[in-house]
């Protein structure tokens, strides 16, 4: 009991403590009331959020350890925790999220038999996330890290149809990548320093000094960030979770707060545990265009929105390696302008992070509410909401306009800044990376086009009931409204959430562009200037509206039947509706692509696909060994007796 | 209001009408050479604006499927858009030194939200001859999207990789890029790319009167129309300018013969406009795929090669 108030009163283990404690009450209300976890999970989110205005209120940098155990051989178990500010911005964005969505669930997840456990899920998510984020040693990540795996396998788990199939998926790969960050650790604590290496604190070192176990420990705790973000070729769990797991589920886990810790390991891992040389860098930036590009063209051809979502959720993760990428090729060069532009690339990394965060888990809200209306998430049956609900469309928009990257939206900011960080490469790989980027935003600008038909702007599918938009919608649409003016907020104000991580990274971004061509010259911070454009943009609106007002000021709209060539549509026709579907069908007929498209919607580029058909090849082998036939399995043992007989006799050199 | 607000305003506004009026004799111009390539007479000079004027007193129709307000705002969102773009351009051709609104990916992008805002509007009429448009329009900028990019690397490369216009038209004061091998092809690549951005034929699929009766604008009349009408001929201004200064080296602003000069290239890329449009039948969907994916796309690429290694070899010609 001491214990634990000593660690309540510790400011960096209280946010954990509290939000531990609090999924427990909740999970264990959860039978006799679901209004119980609706409180906690709020007031978890908000004893987060003012844990960490806790910490931040402190002048000086925290760090605590708290000593648990010596395993002997040099390895101690050490609880031990730091606050670093990509942390907690990370712990800040996450009870954020998790707030939004348990507003959004109070209705979405009303009446679901698992409600009260939902809520126990999202606490122990944030807890599990806080864990991370404070996180002063590779084992305490660790351990926060494997909770939030845990509650996305059991809350993908509850959904419909072939919700456990997903489930699965999504814990074999994470679990997978779990393993390589365990196998990480271990390999760490074997080197000279025991479990010193273990510590996020001690400052960065050098691949080469660790020798060869150095390149592997950096390449499994990568391969476990790049699962968990969900970059090609570990993405698969994405879209297969997103299928048939509810709503707020996919837009809380794989959307937001999967992304944000995948991107904070790559970035512990990159900068503050090891230097790696520019090879990993390259690494990087090679993971990051097949991301871009594989998953960007395979989201473009989806037919279902939630799993075209997924795909663009991992096509983004794409800019946040090349960002990475760039930066660590950018440092290993070495020099100081060389330094700072890599500041540049990994501020647009991590400002990308946020902002898809932002904008990714607004449309998978959107993306919940449509397929409720609707009552599928088949694209070709959706349709006709934009006039049933405007507020939905208007976010949906927003939010679609800022992952396409369209300026003077957040998307664009951060995407600005990745493309800088490309092109700053100045070797051969400059112009591959930078048209990748620019053609994958391209390709996020075409699926988004097609959504926002499908869902909102094609007439509705004849034979769909007229969805309705009931009592509780203003908790389903506020997440949303605030989302969209997030995105709206940083695309005009970048530097508020640039200052927010790292001013250091930023000033050191304004440095580079100053010695790099005379004077800051689009932005006072290397930026361009979001806020004149975006007035230009408002000007010219208002001016247009004002002259179409002015020229029609004595006649109304007319409104008349649309032009079909003199057909006139009879009611429940579908012949005049061109589902969206059809879109993009002209890629899937080119050479080359298509094939590409075709092999990769069959799996043949997913390692869970292949792992499982060999292991099962395997499997099959040993189960046709085991006939039941007591003599098979004397054959067996006196064969086995014959074999540790010849290794004895050999051994023994007789 | 900030000084610098007043004047980014006031820039804007010049900019645009000037872009407009430049648009407006541009798209004579063109009318009147296509009239006299089919040996007809042609429009008077002052038909252009006075097609505009028209639609701007007719009444604006709206069908009963559309989507209203987005159906009506998409023009004007496009038009203020290409505004802005065009304010951008021709400060960086006046005065290069100073950075203005933006670089090269700010206009990229902007340049994107016409084609953007079109495929909003014709998805928010609700007919489906616009909705087959939209689809092709998105297919479209798909494909000109990765070779332009491309073509561009090449002056980005020349001039010490920065993304900064002025930059781009200052490091061509010696000699423009246009005057190397690999900028040769890059110009090649980037007139066809404009060509598909001005969605004129060979790559007037989106509209198509013919086949799908003006495709993305077949429910627009009057005002909106208009404004449509206007982007586009804002952008037959805008892209010939945009390939000047990236190619071209911009206005010589200290020698005589800069302005000459410059006009000379501009009527240059407007007459291959024009001609192109008349000497060629219109490509299908997957047809203009494929010419910009298997075939711009490694043009460009092998002209980025040239000039990088150019460039690291000293070979100012490549």
């Amino acid at each position: 009991m001491n214990g634990f108030l000593e660690a309540m009163r510790d400011p960096l283990m209280a946010p954990i403590v509290w939000a531990l404690a609090a999924g427990a009450a909740a999970y264990l209300a959860a039978r006799l009331s679901t209004a119980a976890g609706k409180v906690l999970a709020v007031a978890a989110s908000l004893m987060v959020l003012g844990g960490a205005a806790n910490i931040l209120r402190r002048p000086e940098a925290l760090a605590s350890s708290i000593p648990w155990a010596d395993l002997g051989g040099g390895f101690l178990l050490t609880i031990d925790l730091a606050c670093t500010p990509l942390g907690m911005l990370v712990l800040i964005a996450s009870a954020g999220f998790s707030l939004l969505i348990t507003l959004y669930s109070f209705r979405a997840m009303a009446g679901e038999y698992w409600e009260g456990k939902f809520y126990a899920y999202v606490i122990w998510s944030l807890a599990g996330t806080a864990i991370v984020a404070l996180a002063g040693n590779l084992l305490v990540l660790l351990v926060g890290w494997e909770l939030v795996t845990l509650m996305l396998f059991l809350m993908i788990n509850q959904g419909s149809g072939d919700a456990p199939a997903g489930a699965a998926k999504a814990y074999g790969i994470l679990g997978f990548a779990d393993a390589c960050l365990l196998l990480a650790v271990a390999l760490l604590v074997a080197q000279p320093g025991g479990s010193a290496n273990l510590s996020l604190t001690r400052g960065a070192v050098p691949v080469e000094d660790l020798g060869a176990a150095g390149y592997v420990v950096y390449s499994l705790i990568l391969v476990a960030a790049l699962a968990k973000a969900g970059a090609v070729p570990l993405h698969t769990w994405i879209p297969k979770a997103a299928e048939n797991a509810p709503p707020s589920v996919t837009a809380y886990l794989p959307g937001a707060l999967d992304k944000l810790l995948g991107v904070y390991l790559l970035v512990v891992v990159t900068f503050r545990m090891f230097q790696p040389d520019g090879t990993m860098g390259v690494v990087l930036l090679v993971v990051g265009c097949l991301t871009l590009l594989g998953a960007g063209l395979m989201a473009v051809m989806q037919e279902n929105l939630n799993r075209a979502l997924a795909f663009d959720a991992v096509s983004q993760v794409g800019y946040m390696a090349i960002g990475i990428g760039a930066g660590t090729w950018l440092l290993a060069a070495g020099g100081t302008q060389a330094a700072a532009l890599a500041g540049v690339a990994v501020a647009g990394a991590l400002f990308h992070m946020l902002n898809h965060a932002i904008y990714k888990c607004s449309l998978f809200l959107m993306s919940g509410v449509a397929g409720k209306a609707c009552g599928t998430s088949n694209l070709s049956a959706m349709g006709g909401l934009g006039r049933i609900m405007p507020v939905t469309f208007l976010c949906g928009l927003v939010a679609a306009l800022a992952a396409s990257g369209v300026p003077p939206l957040n998307g664009f900011a951060s995407k600005w800044l990745v493309f800088q960080g490309a092109l700053s490469l100045k070797n051969p790989g400059a112009p591959i990376v930078l048209v990748v980027a620019v053609f994958a935003s391209a390709l996020s600008l075409a699926l988004f086009l097609k959504i926002l038909y499908a869902v909102f702007l094609s007439p509705r599918p004849a034979g769909v009931s007229v969805p309705r938009s009931g009592k509780g919608s203003f908790l389903l649409t506020a997440p949303m409204v605030i989302q969209a003016a997030a995105c709206v907020l940083l695309g005009v104000r970048p530097q508020w959430a640039l200052e927010l991580f790292n001013p250091a990274i930023v000033q050191a971004g304004a440095q580079a562009v100053a010695a790099d061509g005379g004077g800051i010259r689009t932005g006072d911070l290397g930026l361009w200037n979001p806020g004149v454009a975006t007035g230009l943009i408002l000007i010219g609106i208002v001016l247009g509206l004002g002259f179409a007002w002015i020229m029609s000021v004595k006649r109304k709209v007319r409104v008349v039947r649309p032009f079909l060539s003199g057909e006139v549509p009879a009611a429940g026709d579908d012949r005049f509706r061109l589902p969206a579907t059809d879109f993009y069908k002209t890629l899937g007929k080119l050479p080359l692509i298509g094939t590409l498209l075709a092999q990769g919607e069959t799996g043949a580029m997913d390692p869970y696909y292949w792992s499982g058909k060999h292991g099962r090849t395997f499997v099959e082998l040993l189960r046709s060994l085991h006939t039941g036939l007591v003599s098979l399995y004397v054959a067996w043992c006196l064969l086995g007796m014959m074999v540790m007989l010849a290794y004895l006799l050999l051994s023994a050199r007789i | 209001m900030s000084g610098q607000a007043m004047w980014a305003i006031l820039t804007f506004l010049a900019a645009g009408i000037g872009t407009m009026l430049l648009g407006l004799a541009l798209r004579w111009v063109d009318r009147k050479v296509t009239a006299l390539v089919q040996w007809r007479v042609g429009p008077p000079w002052y038909q252009p604006l006075a097609d505009v004027l028209k639609l701007m007193g007719k009444e604006t129709l709206m069908p009963s499927t559309a989507r209203g307000t987005g159906f009506l705002l998409a023009p004007i969102i496009a038009l203020s858009a290409t505004a802005v773009t065009a304010a951008i351009l021709w400060r960086t051709l006046l005065v290069p030194q100073e950075g203005f609104l933006g670089d090269l990916i700010v206009v990229i992008y902007l340049l994107m939200v016409p084609a953007l805002m079109t495929v909003l509007g014709a998805s928010a009429s609700g007919n489906p001859h616009a909705s087959i448009g939209a689809g092709r329009e998105v297919k479209l900028l798909l494909s000109y999207e990765a070779p332009l990019l491309l073509a561009f690397l090449v002056p980005i490369a020349r001039s010490g990789w920065t993304l900064d216009l002025g930059r781009i038209v200052t490091a061509q004061a010696a000699s423009p890029v246009v005057f190397s091998v690999s900028g040769v092809l890059a110009v090649v690549v980037a007139v066809v790319c404009m060509q598909a951005k001005l969605g004129q034929v060979p790559f007037d699929l989106a509209e198509a009167e013919c086949e799908i009766m003006s495709g993305v604008y077949v429910e627009y009349s009057g005002p909106s129309l208009a404004c449509w009408l206007m982007a586009r001929m804002m952008l037959l201004a805008l892209l010939p300018l945009l390939l000047i200064l990236m190619f071209w080296g911009g206005l010589h602003t200290g020698a005589w013969w800069g302005v000459p000069a410059f006009l000379g290239k501009y009527v240059l890329f407007v007459a291959l406009v024009t001609l192109i449009r008349n000497t060629n039948p219109r490509l299908r969907i997957d047809q203009t795929m494929r010419l910009f994916w298997f075939v711009l796309v490694p043009a460009a690429a092998v002209a980025v090669v040239l000039s990088m290694t150019g460039i690291s070899r000293g070979i100012p010609w490549l």
